[in-house]
């Protein structure tokens, strides 16, 4: 028996079927659409990540990958957004980086100011170019004396003093804690007064010998009391324990209630920056090496400043002795390079250089003079009678040694080094004769080399056309050589430690009269000493002419052999 | 240890307290004393970060001080709600010139804020202001 229903109760169990039904249908379609899914996720997420993220779970770790990816591609996109909104961060944080280095640079340079020039900073420089460490940086290491003598971790927000360390003995802060505050309020006040943003760092105060430097962390600051100018050293070392500091206490500083028990242990932290320089206690200790150091200079520029002083003198008088020889004047004369520099004039027949510097025992290897030959007595007469020993040492005597002295003696211009005609200058059938022959000396010092040096140049002439005192033409091969030879003989005769005289001699036998003759040799002569000395500056110094005249052939006139040699110039070297 | 003069330089003057609650409890407050609020001076908020406490200090020989006292505690009020704080009436060694009466701090005894008589002359109450203070920061209700 069917039990009877209340009227529209059918109806409405119907509708309430229709109803869940089409909640079912809903939910069915809603499970099957991603959309839909999504947006349910959507509405739960925020508040499922907070949870998570409360709980310590693994969502963050989770998101990690993800996260750098997603700054990935938004960097790649535009990097723009991201630099936007870093900017308040990176800004303030390359500022202060910037400002550290501009103040570390400027404290290192004062520091090497303030310290200025001593005895000890040319050591430093010795031991830089040493090693290589830069100069200023051993000069910090060694200038600067302070001494860290407190250092204090503040609890940031409050100003309480959490821990401190000490150098040991007495301090002259009578509370720490005090300190520690009034600090914080001080800090703060500048801050204030100047209007600058929390996060603005107070780096250091100063009063008297006394710095306190301030390292800022994210919860807590050190300070550190500083007697003296420490280096930045000291700024690092507090920068490691403020960052040891916060790793290891970072949660208790951030909720801080006013109980410092806990921040006994971060003593340790600090002791590290309680470092201490103090160079007036090694200075009590003798600076054996550096006095040596010191003495070896003075006594190398000792050395140099008396020697210089001497050369000086030896120049001075030497350079007094040219200048007061008759045919010789010293233009200018400086000394540079190591070495005397002069420009001289010397006449023809006036005193060999190396003669003068032999006499007065002058070296002339630190030399370096630019003579320039001229003819002092301008009149060929009196060229003559310079050089009235000549005839004498004719033919007839041509292997003979004719002694300076009597040479010179009736000359004004004298001659006072030995004058040597080598056999080569001798007629053809003089019998071979040692190729130097001067005095004693210059025989017994004179070598095989010079010798034979001196015999070859001997044998060289230089021709000239009749009447004339050009040379003939196609002889430069043979001036080059009788340069090369007169060069060789001079360096060979300085490594001796002997002075070397190189003689021109022109000849000008058959001429038409003996004032043509004494013309035509002294300008022959003159015009082979400068063609063979050239530009050979060298040589210059060694080098003396004189004219024979025409009363000295040295070959028989009447065969073309012997006109052509009469009409020529030749050398001779002598030593002394 | 720090000159009265900080008060009027920097502002504020630091001091430090110990005190004794009872076998154990050692309790060292660091006092930042700051200058009064008047109509050029404002109370510089960076010298409160922090605090753990605060007393507000009248002069009981003027009242209109305790007005002042009274326009600052609703600053501070706003800014630091749970921070435990008391007002000390001081100078009540002049009885003589004595003006303050019950009824101008009866808003701060309405609020739950306690009221001290003090002397700075005679020390009379300072011990029990800080006392007081001291328990309230520390979590202790006396009553």
């Amino acid at each position: 028996m069917a039990a009877r229903q209340p009227d529209g109760l059918e109806e409405r169990m119907k509708e309430l079927d229709e109803r869940e039904r089409y909640a079912l249908k809903r939910l069915r379609k809603s499970i099957g659409s991603g959309a839909l899914t999504a947006e349910g996720v959507g509405e739960i997420l925020p508040e499922a990540v907070v949870i998570s993220a409360d709980g310590g779970g693994r969502l963050p770790k989770s998101l990690v990958e993800t996260t750098e990816t997603a700054i990935g591609i938004s960097v790649s996109q535009d990097p723009a957004v991201l630099s936007d909104a870093l900017f308040p961060i990176i800004g303030s944080a390359i500022r202060k980086a910037i400002e550290r280095l501009v103040s570390e640079a400027l404290f290192k340079v004062n520091a090497g100011l303030e310290k200025g020039l001593s005895a000890k900073r040319l050591g430093w420089r010795l031991q830089s170019m040493r090693t290589g460490v830069p100069f200023y940086e051993i000069a910090l290491k060694n200038t600067l004396d302070y001494r860290v003598e407190q250092v204090f971790l503040i609890h940031k927000k409050t100003g309480v003093l959490l821990a401190d360390a000490s150098m040991p003995g007495p301090s002259g802060i009578a509370d720490k804690d005090m300190v520690a505050s009034m600090l914080t309020a001080v800090r703060d006040y500048i801050k204030d007064s100047l209007s600058l943003a929390r996060s603005s760092p107070v780096d250091v105060l100063s009063a008297g010998d006394y710095s306190i430097f301030v390292e800022e962390g994210p919860y807590a600051l050190m300070a550190l009391i500083v007697r003296g100018t420490p280096d930045p050293r000291v700024r690092s070392l507090a920068q490691d324990a403020l960052e040891t500091v916060h790793a290891r206490f970072g949660p208790r500083l951030k909720a801080f209630d006013g109980e410092t028990e806990p921040f006994e242990k971060a003593e340790g932290f600090l002791e590290p920056c309680l470092v201490s320089v103090d160079r007036g206690a090694g200075g009590k200790k003798k600076p054996v090496y550096a006095l040596v150091l010191l003495g070896l200079l003075a006594a190398t520029g000792s050395f140099f400043i008396v020697r210089g002083a001497i050369q000086s003198a030896r120049d001075g008088a030497f350079l007094a002795a040219l200048d007061a020889e008759s045919g010789i004047v010293v233009v200018d004369a400086r000394r540079s390079g190591g070495k005397l520099r002069a420009t001289i004039m010397r006449s023809a027949q006036a005193r060999a250089i190396a003669d003068l510097a032999a006499e007065l025992g002058y070296d002339l290897a630190r030399t370096d003079f630019d003579v320039e030959l001229y003819l002092s007595l301008g009149q060929e007469g009196a060229v003559s009678k310079a050089y009235p020993a000549a005839p004498a040492i004719t033919s007839a005597a041509a292997s003979a040694v004719v002694p300076s002295a009597a040479a010179a003696s009736s000359s004004p211009i004298s001659v006072a080094a030995p004058i040597a005609i080598s056999p080569a200058a001798a007629p053809a059938s003089a019998p071979a004769a040692p190729p130097i022959s001067t005095t004693a000396t210059a025989t017994m010092t004179a070598d095989a080399e010079l010798r034979s040096l001196a015999s070859r140049l001997a044998a060289e002439r230089i021709l000239f056309g009749k009447n004339s005192s050009r040379p003939l033409p196609g002889q430069e091969g043979r001036i080059q050589g009788i340069r090369a030879l007169a060069l060789s003989i001079v360096e060979r005769a300085r490594e001796k430690s002997l002075v070397p005289r190189i003689e021109a001699v022109g000849h000008a036998a058959g001429a038409v009269s003996d004032a043509a003759g004494d013309s035509f040799s002294v300008e022959r002569a003159r015009m082979a000493i400068r063609l063979v000395t050239g530009s050979e500056a060298r040589l210059r110094p060694y080098v003396v002419f004189r004219g024979a005249g025409n009363a000295e052939p040295i070959a028989d006139e009447e065969i073309v052999e012997g006109a052509s040699q009469n009409r020529s110039v030749s050398f001779t070297a002598t030593f002394r | 240890m720090f000159s009265a003069k900080y008060l009027s330089t920097v502002g504020v003057k630091v001091d430090k307290k110990l005190l004794s609650l009872g076998p154990g409890k050692e309790l060292m407050m660091m006092v930042w004393d700051l200058e009064g609020r008047d109509d050029y001076v404002s109370i510089a908020d960076s010298y409160l970060r922090g605090m753990s406490g605060f007393f507000l200090v009248a002069d009981g020989t003027r009242p209109e001080t305790i007005d002042d006292a009274r326009d600052i505690q609703r600053i501070m009020a706003g800014l630091f709600a749970e921070v435990p704080s008391a007002l000390l009436v001081n100078k009540a060694d002049l009885g003589a010139e004595w003006r303050a009466s019950e009824e101008d701090w009866a808003e701060f005894r309405a609020s739950g804020i306690e009221v001290l008589r003090t002397s700075a002359k005679d020390g009379s109450g300072v011990e029990e202001s800080f006392a007081t203070l001291g328990r309230k920061m520390m979590g202790e209700d006396e009553r």
